[in-house]
């Protein structure tokens, strides 16, 4: 099937008689490096731009004046720089521009890439890192799951193994074992996600470059210059670069893959006027590749079926059929357990489906898509989507072939997210390489439309031939094009360079969680305990911290609640004090809680929730069970809480609302929190012992620890009071029966402390109290 | 300002205001389309109509837009000077919608055979275990049935018919598995016209396709989802890819490639040397191993070549085969007891005992046969019958090619001992094949007298070495 004539893509440059309008039209596509030296301006000041934003958006004057203050440098530059670059002996403009563009770019992508860590905020982040981790930890390379295809998990895990193998050197890690099972808001090993998301920056990077290589070849090098700027301002690309996600590798993929369309493209023809083999063959692996990262990206093939009928190339099929089988083998051999596990890729997949187009997923579900996505795309770039328009209504009303090859694929991505109910936003990611390259189309064949229109009107006015003269001559006519482009550059990235930056540079501050952990480690006594809203992987196991994960909402004990209980200190999420409980109850607590403490520190939300630090203030707690008993001449025991802890998250919580009220049983931990009191600086670092007896008074657990590994006995002072968890584990073979809890407390390589049961009373037998009798059970 | 000057302006505007119009009338679709509901909701009729009246109106422009320009008029004379491949598009398409017209249950004895590779299908997509419960169907038809089922799946969880590949039964993919044996037909169709044309030329290739395209037997293999359109399909692919290449790999005996031509294409010896026919030949035998007989013509053509492929050359044929038999079936050697056992039972399907009643048995049942391939196809019977008198008649090199599998396929075929009308469908395009030959012999006769050099294969390139004296 032949469906046009063949014919070689790339128009043949006709000479054009001087003076006329065609003559004034391709003077400016060939500008001398004009639009170059604009453009290099341009980036530059575009990431000065953005690293200068802050933390706070600016304002619409502000981004005026950037523009008012970049514009007339970047005219400057495009007139005068290819002047001083046709000096030297070698063309560096050009490829200093490319780089410029690209180095801008990265360093947005690059810049705040460790935000949050070791917090995870990104609940899709773990859905990549934990499979990925997992191969590496045990070697099975299926990921098991098939919501995302696999190429970028295994990139991932390549990049995770060479994280390894740099850990292992710097003895950040001694075994793969070092790696967490799964992530989860948190992570031990920050490392791999710093690394995993340095990954996804450098393919966003790439992004820039291709989408540079697949304009310039397909409409020339101003077009993908100007695209390649506007892709790397982006600002949703780059909110997403700093992410393990598989969406921007899609976009980067989808933009591999249309690079090699263009390239098949562009190629040459075999001498039977048919597609030669290996840009076939090319072009699917991208297909193949962009499938393989997100499934919605396979849309890319369209372009690639368009193209031997834009090309009037003979056998259409070897391109359709070459394509298809290429691209197919590429999918299945980066994710090759799809055919192994085909129940699973087809339910997994039949999932994805039902939940973009059935199930909706809660505030992300919209009946007309659409506007909504239209609206985001406005509200991320003004400008640059206006010309993006723009650009594609020019395609389509000039619908050369090459606007025939770069159309389909926006235009039918679009309407396929437009019919799901879910609409992240983030699936429009892989847009945003043809949107760039639109908006250069549109700026550009703007700009060349007023190079025109100045050329006709400057023939009618001065004559054709004084007009050529000018042409040939000035600077000014020459240029006109570039630089009516350069008038309209800084005014559209000046908005999204602006709210890139802000972005990029409150990531790279400090997540409030961190900064509030760091701060209360550095300030405050660990003498009793902290509820801390954050995750008890937060902090060291030994510490005094009971996580919120674990206690449950603060709320569920009135304020007095917490001093009694040994809790000076609670920091909390300030969405629970600034009226953005929703709950009655929390806020009630709230308005209490602050009315009975003082604030010691607030941290304002930023990369972290806002967090609120109170102090419940002095005094010592209450124990279920209080004491005076006597250890030496310089330490009490005031009290103590016993009761079985049934999970093993509820270790370091302190026995009064985390326990179970159940009888212990054989394999669990039994909580026992115990409340000192210095009498007066004890001399020495003591060791306390914890043995559980039996009825025949042999012991049958026992644990002999420091009673607070961060606070050794030494430093205890009088009026102080210090809470110490000495949980003990009950063997998992202990027959049922009456145990005895005894304590005591020793310095290593001298005899126990004298143990009396009330001041004056008599030492005990083997200076040991005993605490309680338990009862296990079965 | 004259009136001819301003026709001239506005002849000249034309196409350009109706490229505007069609742009901004397949955006107006675009919109309706991606919009889905919201902008055509609210209009008369609803989004059905606004979508059937500017699907209309970019469909009218677009055809305006190609009169106004002369594309229309480029294309009519293009029709006019090579009508082959509108012809051949014409006929696929009704080959293609014949096939695809009753997607119904078929004939009783073909449900049962369908239920079987439905069955086995399904065991492999709710199983993802590969190996093919049964060797009795053709693993490479399971595996491509099993592709369409899956996107079949995938499709009707979009409809919003399945959640969960374990809700198919295998009636479900009854309809993705007849859709892919009618494509096959239809592509069966598209390599007999290529057969055909390189064999006898062009008409006597479209002759064949047409036959083909309306064959009942050809048909019945293609509606039904068993393995006898892959058969076809294979059968003719290899013998195609055997007998009509045009450059020799083994041996480079430095054949030039010759100059296209829209006469029949000569068939060379070397070409069964190629191991992608070896291949294919695998796969014809993988799916069907009556198939295997392919072998026969395509060695008397090596055997008659002159030079004889070197005996490294044979050893790459042979592994062709292997290869390909293998990708048809590729458990048959991990499966080894169940493949023997499935080659057991179709073996006792056939008296192949060497006796003197194998013999009477073969003539017994040629009327037999005959008169089923009449009744079942009575115009390929016809025409192919005449077909192969011709072949014998005039014994050209195509000729001898398609006897050569024809008779002891046919031989096999009377062997059976419960003969069907289904075994036929794999042969059916060799007779179309023959009918078509007969048929533009004919057409030859009618039209221009006789001019046998027409009808008779061409002539070999120089340098090619004659196998029959």
């Amino acid at each position: 099937m032949r469906v046009l004539p063949a014919r070689q893509p790339a128009d043949v440059a006709t000479p054009a008689p001087p003076g006329t309008a065609a003559a004034a039209g391709r003077a400016a596509g060939r500008d001398g490096g004009a639009l170059d030296a604009g453009v290099l301006v341009v980036a530059l000041g575009g990431l000065a731009l953005a690293l200068a934003t802050g933390t706070r958006a600016l304002g619409p004057g502000v981004l005026a004046l950037y523009a008012l203050a970049c514009t007339p440098v970047a005219l400057a530059a495009a007139l005068w720089l290819p002047r001083l670059a046709a000096r030297s002996r070698r063309d560096w403009l050009r490829p200093a521009t490319l780089a410029a563009v690209v180095v801008a770019g990265a360093a947005l992508r690059f810049h705040g890439l460790g935000f949050a860590l070791p917090y995870v905020p990104h609940p899709d982040e773990p859905a990549v890192v934990n499979i990925a981790q997992r191969m590496l930890a045990t070697g099975d390379l299926d990921p098991h799951r098939f919501t995302y295809p696999s190429l970028y998990i295994y990139l991932q895990a390549a990049v995770y193994a060479l994280h390894l193998g740099w850990g292992f050197t710097q003895e950040l890690y001694h075994s793969v074992g070092d790696l967490p099972a799964s992530t989860d808001r948190i992570t031990t090993a920050p490392g791999i996600f710093l690394w995993g998301r340095a990954l996804t920056a450098t393919l966003a990077t790439g992004a820039i470059l291709l989408t540079y290589g697949a304009g310039r070849r397909l409409y020339g090098r101003r077009v993908g210059l100007v695209a390649a700027l506007l892709l790397a301002f982006a600002p949703a690309t780059i909110a997403d670069a700093h992410l393990i996600t598989v969406d921007v590798p899609a976009a980067a993929f989808t933009a591999l893959a249309f690079y090699w369309i263009v390239a098949l493209y562009r190629a040459p023809l075999a001498p039977g006027g048919v597609h030669r083999w290996w840009p076939i063959v090319r072009a699917g692996i991208g297909v193949g590749l962009a499938a393989a990262t997100k499934y919605n990206a396979a849309l890319i093939v369209v372009p690639l079926c368009l193209v031997p009928l834009l090309r009037g190339a003979r056998a259409p099929w070897r391109v359709w059929l070459g394509g298809a089988l290429t691209a197919g083998a590429t999918f299945l051999a980066v994710t090759p357990y799809a055919l192994p596990e085909l129940p699973l890729f087809l339910n997994d997949t039949a999932a994805v489906i039902v939940h973009y187009k059935f199930q909706g997923h809660g505030q992300f579900t919209g009946a007309h898509n659409w506007r909504y996505y239209a609206a985001f795309l406005w509200q991320d770039g003004r400008w640059t989507f206006a010309l993006a328009l723009g650009g594609l209504a020019v395609m389509a009303l000039r619908h050369r072939r090459a606007d025939l090859l770069a159309l389909p694929f926006p235009l039918l991505y679009y309407g396929a997210l437009a019919a799901l109910k879910v609409n992240f936003t983030r699936n429009l990611l892989p847009l945003d390489p043809f949107l760039a390259l639109a908006g250069a189309v549109g700026l550009l064949a703007a700009a060349d439309g007023v190079s025109r229109a100045v050329g006709q009107s400057g023939s009618r006015a001065v004559g054709r031939q004084r007009f050529a003269l000018l042409t040939r001559h000035s600077l000014l006519v020459t240029r006109y094009s570039s630089l009516v482009a350069l008038l309209v550059l800084p005014i559209a990235l000046a908005g999204p360079a602006s709210s890139a930056g802000q972005l990029d540079n409150l990531r790279a501050t400090t997540d409030t969680r961190v900064a509030a952990q760091r701060w209360m480690e550095a300030h405050l006594s660990r003498d009793l305990f902290w509820l801390a809203a954050l995750p008890p992987q937060a902090f060291g196991k030994d510490g005094n911290i009971v996580s919120t994960d674990d206690f449950g909402p603060p709320w569920q004990y009135p304020p007095a609640w917490y001093p009694a209980h040994g809790y000076r200190y609670l920091l909390l999420d300030d969405a629970t004090f600034d009226g953005g409980a929703t709950d009655p109850a929390a806020a009630a607590w709230a308005r209490e809680a602050l009315a009975r403490f003082p604030v010691v520190h607030r941290w304002p939300g930023g990369v972290g929730p806002g967090l609120l630090l109170l102090d419940t203030g002095e005094g010592a707690p209450a124990m279920r069970q209080a004491l005076d008993a006597r250890f030496g001449d310089e330490i009490a025991l005031r009290g103590f809480d016993l009761g079985p802890v049934a999970s093993p998250r509820l270790l370091y919580a302190p026995a009064g609302p985390g326990a179970v009220a159940h009888p212990p049983r054989p394999g669990d931990t039994l909580g026992l929190t115990l409340l000192w009191d210095a009498l007066r600086p004890p001399s020495g670092d003591y060791q306390l012992f914890v043995h559980l007896r039996d009825a025949a008074n042999r012991t049958v657990a026992q644990r002999d620890t420091p009673p607070r590994a961060d606070d050794p006995t030494s430093a205890w002072r009088p009026g102080s009071p210090v809470l110490v968890n000495a949980d003990l584990a009950l063997p998992a073979p202990l027959p049922p029966g009456r145990y005895t809890v005894v304590i005591g407390l020793y310095r290593p390589g001298s005899p126990r402390l004298p143990a009396r049961a009330t001041p004056g009373a008599a030492p005990l037998r083997n200076d040991e109290l005993p605490l309680a009798t338990i009862e296990v059970g079965r | 300002m004259t009136g001819r000057p301003l026709a001239g302006r506005a002849r000249r505007a034309a196409p350009r205001a109706l490229d505007v119009a069609l742009v901004l009338a397949a955006a107006a679709l675009y919109l309706a389309w991606v919009s889905h509901g919201d902008l055509t909701g609210t209009l008369p009729g609803g989004s059905t109509v606004a979508y059937a009246v500017l699907g209309g109106l970019v469909a009218a422009l677009a055809v305006a837009r190609l009169a106004a320009t002369g594309a229309l008029a480029r294309l009519r004379v293009a029709a006019r000077a090579d009508p082959a491949p509108w012809l051949l598009a014409t006929i696929v398409l009704a080959a293609l919608a014949l096939r695809l017209a009753p997607l119904a249950p078929p004939a009783a004895p073909d449900l049962a055979r369908e239920r079987a590779a439905l069955a086995a299908t399904q065991h492999i997509l709710t199983t993802g275990d590969f190996t093919p419960p049964t060797f009795a169907v053709p693993s490479l038809l399971l595996y491509l049935q099993t592709a369409a089922g899956s996107a079949a799946f995938l499709l009707g969880v979009s409809a919003g018919r399945w959640q969960e590949v374990g809700a198919l039964h295998p009636a479900d993919l009854a309809a993705s598995a007849r859709l892919l044996n009618a494509l096959l037909g239809a592509l069966t169709v598209a390599l007999v016209y290529v057969a055909g044309r390189r064999l006898y030329g062009r008409r006597a290739g479209l002759l064949a396709a047409l036959l083909l395209a309306v064959s009942p037997l050809a048909w019945l293999a293609a509606r039904a989802a068993t393995g006898d359109a892959l058969a076809t399909l294979a059968g003719i692919a290899a013998f195609l890819v055997g007998v009509g290449s045009r450059e020799s790999a083994v041996g480079s005996t430095g054949f030039r490639r010759p100059p296209r031509s829209t006469t029949a294409r000569p068939v060379l010896p070397s070409a069964v040397c190629r191991p992608p026919s070896a291949v294919l030949l695998g796969v014809a035998a993988g799916v069907r191993p009556a198939l295997a007989l392919l072998a026969v013509p395509l060695l008397i053509v090596a055997l008659t070549r002159r030079p004889r492929p070197p005996a490294w050359g044979w050893g790459l044929l042979a592994g062709g085969m292997v290869v390909g038999y293998l990708i048809a079936v590729p458990y048959a050697l991990a499966g080894l007891p169940g493949w023997l056992d499935a080659g057991a039972a179709a073996a006792r399907e056939y008296d192949l005992r060497v006796a003197p009643g194998t013999l009477g048995l073969l003539v017994r049942q040629i009327p037999a046969a005959l008169l089923l391939l009449a009744r079942q196809d009575p115009l390929t019977a016809l025409v192919g019958g005449a077909g192969a008198l011709l072949a014998l008649a005039r014994r050209g090199r195509p000729d001898l090619l398609l006897l050569a599998f024809l008779v002891p396929s046919g031989a096999l075929l009377l062997l059976h001992r419960d003969l069907l009308a289904w075994q036929f469908a794999p042969y059916v395009p060799f007779l179309a094949l023959l009918g078509g030959t007969a048929l533009d012999a004919g057409w030859t006769l009618l039209a221009g007298g006789m001019r046998p050099r027409r009808t008779r294969p061409a002539r070999r390139p120089a340098g090619a070495t004659a196998t029959r004296s």
